[in-house]
């Protein structure tokens, strides 16, 4: 900003902020005497309004005496309560009429009896009317009071008195007065300027705010006056409960700002407001702050040019000075400075000429120092290119092997996208991070679903039979870092509740420390599988049922031939139907071990537990078999621990572990050798042990001896009666029921079977078949 | 008094072999060849007991038992199932509709019948 300008502008501001001060200072004390002035009016008026209202009502309270104590009419309503004619009737009715003729707001006379009904009355209509729970018939009989009441859409006054003669009660009389000269004392408001009114108000039968009559600014009043409405209308609202005060900046029933008085006239139930808008109350105050405004503005303007006069005479040499400076800085540096005079400005010029002497000298020094930085500069900047080179050969190389894993991850995906069982890999948090579209197509859920859920949320496999969830191998894959496989009749919950028989196995994992970080999942669909296996074991089942009829044929009939009923057989006969008879009866037994077997493949048999002694069923079985260790001479011997109790235990299974070993025992021992069956009780278990000196179990047929329809090499080469499913069965029976078998053996020398049951019982099994 | 007693069994060589043991021990023999056929000579002949094969065509044995059992006459009649069926289900379902005993044919010989039925009713 210029000098010259600058001048002037203090000048201006100095004398603005002392106007502003003064102004201010003034301006408020205005305020004040002005508004209390004007309160000081208004209260004058409110006083004064009251005064008036209250010597008129109590004006009329004495005109009701007057009339309750006309002695004629008291004498005649006694009369007529004595006697009831129409002449006393009408004696009265004209006596009122009179009272009401003689005074201008009386409208209508009535008198009341005890009972509360109007006996006569001015108002023909009103005769008969019951007014006994009437508040001003109820206080009438009393004394003399003044109410209000609305009567076609409009405040009457009602007016009662009681009517005694010698102390005694004759009635009520009541006077309907309208309210002209109430209206004539409130209505003028002539004293009370643009927006000043005087409002009176009651509450009415429901305890709403009313007012007696219309209010100056009716079309603006924006609510009907409910009791708890409590947002508006406070003036009024504090004048009914009595208040006599000033309220100001307080919001009326427009919800405009008003300064009101406020009044109660306790007799009569009525508030007293008397009000004018704030804005109104202090117009005459702005009005004389805005004449001082504008005094102020053209005070201030005229200033301004008379400050502009004196600042320009004072910046005159400064403006040349600046002038000269200007062609120096142009890089004119021979430029001589020229201002003659003695005051502060022609110094200055001759300090600016030495200054530019000065000034030369140091430029050129500069000079030299900037040519060697920039030929520094230009160096480093060889050098950062040359390294952001090398920098960039870098990345280019860790790009490319970037490249090389993003192909191998494509090629992993495509592999596992390709293989045809169902693949997923989870995490540590079993949260599914792989998966491939044979998962997605055997489940039903998409790829979307799957990916970043929890596996068990989304892939249920529960166990076919218990309807439990199967979570076991993926739990030991990740305990013991090992592949587990699934259990048989694993079912897989679709993604639309269908069930798919699936099977398969799980993987760990391993990070470089040996740390299990997921899983592999892999499995597959197997209904088809599962059909067959159904299907085969129907067919076992079947066939073995029908096998049975021509084996019941041939078994009753060589027992009739042997009884001689069809006549007596030679000794050569009889040995031969006798190997019939053998030889069915062998058939017989290997279609019921072939249907049991059946039964056990599809893990469709029961295993039902209950109390039972194991040495008794031990005891059946080897009943069962004393014709065969009689004809073989075996030596057999048992031995049972004596503190066996009962355990829980599915008879039929026992009894064919119990009958499938003994007879292996005694079938596999040669004649006159030793079989011996002992059944110990462990702190967990129970022990069954049976030792033979029979044939033994060769070395290489150990591994197999438990799988179905295997015969070790000894056994066949002996030619002995044997179907291969005996200890398959005992085997399967024991792996469901959680008991285990095991054996020790040497070729020639015997064997030693043992089998453990835990003490608790064998497991629950439900299932459809039972074993034979 | 001569016991009677009928044989439901549709092969015939079984029938017979039944018979022919039967009517030795001086039983009074009726054979039905179904179910069917079972349960009206049933209701004509009143037999002291019925052997009763399952599978057989027309009318299985278990029909047979369950129908005879909900008429009056056919309540209290003694039946052994005689069969060579032997599903849990259907010894379970013999047994709850009122079956005496349940046999596997494969299992019995004729002799150890005859103990049983003349057990059951005495003999003669």
């Amino acid at each position: 900003m210029k000098i010259k300008n600058k001048i002037a502008l203090s000048f201006l501001l100095q004398f603005l902020i002392y106007t502003v001060i003064i102004g201010t200072v003034m301006s408020f004390l205005l305020f004040f005497i002005n508004k209390k002035e004007n309160l000081e009016y208004l209260d004058f008026i409110s006083s004064s309004y009251t005064k008036h209202l209250k010597t008129y009502f109590e004006q009329n309270l004495e005109r009701i005496k007057v009339v309750t104590n006309k002695i004629g009419l008291i004498r005649t309503v006694e009369e007529y309560e004595l006697n009831k004619n129409e002449f006393l009737l009408s004696e009265i009715i004209f006596n009122i009429k009179n009272t009401r003729d003689a005074i201008e707001e009386f409208r209508v006379i009535s008198l009341v009896d005890n009972k509360g009904e109007i006996i006569a009355s001015t108002d023909n209509n009103l005769i008969e009317n019951n007014v006994k729970n009437k508040k001003y018939y109820l206080e009438g009989k009393q004394k003399e009071g003044i109410y209000f009441i609305k009567k076609n859409g409009e405040y009457i006054a009602v007016g009662s008195g009681p009517f005694i003669l010698d102390g005694r009660l004759l009635g009520v009389i009541l006077i309907e007065a309208n309210l002209n000269k109430v209206e004539e004392i409130v209505k003028p408001r002539n004293d009370l300027g643009q927006t000043g009114e005087v409002l009176l108000g009651l509450y009415d039968d429901d305890g709403n705010i009313d007012f007696l009559f219309e209010r100056r600014f009716e079309e603006d009043a924006i609510i009907f006056l409910k009791k708890d409405d409590d947002k508006i209308a406070y003036p009024m609202r504090g004048a009914l409960k009595g208040q006599e005060k000033k309220m100001d900046n307080i919001l009326d029933y427009r919800g405009e700002k008003v300064t009101a008085f406020t009044s109660y006239l306790d007799e009569l139930g009525l508030g007293v407001v008397v009000k004018v808008d704030r804005s109104d109350f202090l117009s005459s105050v702005y009005k004389l702050l805005s004449v001082f405004a504008v005094l102020l503005f053209l005070f201030v303007v005229s200033f301004y040019f008379f400050a502009n006069k004196i600042s320009l005479f004072i910046s005159k040499p400064i403006e040349k000075l600046k002038k000269e400076v200007g062609e120096i800085d142009k890089e004119n540096l021979d430029y001589k400075v020229d201002i003659k005079g003695n005051d502060e400005v022609s110094d200055l010029s001759r300090f600016f000429s030495e200054m530019i002497a000065e000034i030369k000298k140091s430029r050129k020094e500069v000079d030299e120092k900037v040519k060697k930085q920039t030929e520094k500069i230009i160096l480093d900047e060889k050098d950062m290119r040359d390294q952001q080179k090398a920098i960039l050969n870098i990345l280019e190389d860790v790009e490319e092997e970037k490249e090389k894993a993003l192909q191998e991850r494509d090629k992993t995906n495509k592999i596992i996208q390709s293989i045809g069982d169902a693949v997923f890999v989870i995490d540590e948090n079993l949260k599914i991070v792989l998966c491939n579209d044979v998962t997605v197509k055997i489940s039903g859920y998409n790829k979307k679903e799957l990916i970043g859920k929890k596996y068990y949320e989304k892939l249920k496999f529960i166990f076919e039979d218990s309807r439990k969830i199967n979570d076991k191998f993926v739990k030991n894959a990740f305990k013991t870092g090992e592949i587990q496989e699934m259990s048989n009749h694993t079912v897989l919950i679709r993604g639309d509740k269908k069930e798919v028989p699936v099977a398969d196995s799980s993987a760990p994992l391993k990070d470089k420390q040996g740390k299990v970080v997921g899983c592999i999942v892999v499995f597959r669909d197997v209904t088809k599988e599962r059909e067959i296996d159904r299907a085969k074991t129907e067919f076992v089942s079947l066939a073995s049922h029908q096998l049975r009829t021509p084996l019941s044929i041939i078994n009753w009939y060589t027992e009739m031939l042997l009884s001689g009923d069809s006549g007596k057989l030679n000794k050569k006969q009889k040995k031969y139907l006798g190997k019939v008879a053998e030889g069915n009866g062998r058939m017989v037994e290997l279609v019921d071990s072939l249907l049991n077997v059946s039964r056990l493949d599809t893990g469709t048999f029961v295993i039902e537990p209950k109390l039972f002694d194991i040495t008794k069923i031990s005891d059946e079985s080897i009943e069962e078999i004393k014709p065969l260790i009689r004809e073989k001479k075996i030596k057999f011997t048992k031995k049972y621990d004596k503190n066996i109790k009962k355990i829980k235990l599915d008879k039929k299974l026992t009894s064919i572990i119990f009958n499938n070993l003994l007879s292996n025992a005694i079938k596999y021992t040669p004649e006159k050798g030793r079989v011996n069956l002992q059944i110990l009780k462990n702190s967990k278990t129970i022990k069954i042990i049976i030792t033979d000196t029979g044939i033994g179990i060769p070395v290489l047929n150990r591994e197999k001896i438990f799988t179905k329809l295997f015969r070790a090499d000894n056994v066949v080469k002996a030619d002995t009666q044997g179907t291969g499913l005996g200890l398959y069965m005992i085997k399967t029976i024991l792996d469901h029921s959680g008991g285990k078998v095991w054996f020790k053996s040497k070729i020639n020398k015997g064997s030693k079977f043992s089998v453990e049951i835990p003490l608790s019982g064998m497991t629950e099994k439900k299932g459809t078949k039972k074993l034979d | 008094m001569t016991k009677k007693i009928l044989i439901v069994e549709d092969e015939k060589s079984l029938a017979e072999a039944l018979y022919e043991k039967f009517t030795k021990e001086k039983f009074n023999v009726v054979i039905a060849k179904h179910g069917e056929e079972g349960l009206k000579k049933a209701k004509k002949e009143k037999p002291d007991l019925i052997l009763l094969d399952i599978i057989m065509p027309v009318m299985d044995g278990l029909t047979m038992l369950k129908k005879m059992r909900s008429e009056d006459w056919g309540k209290d009649i003694p039946v052994i199932m005689l069969t060579n069926l032997n599903d849990s289900d259907k010894i379970d379902e013999s047994l709850k509709e009122g079956a005496y005993d349940y046999l596997v044919k494969t299992s019995w010989k004729l002799e150890d019948i005859m103990k049983k039925v003349n057990k059951k009713i005495g003999k003669k």
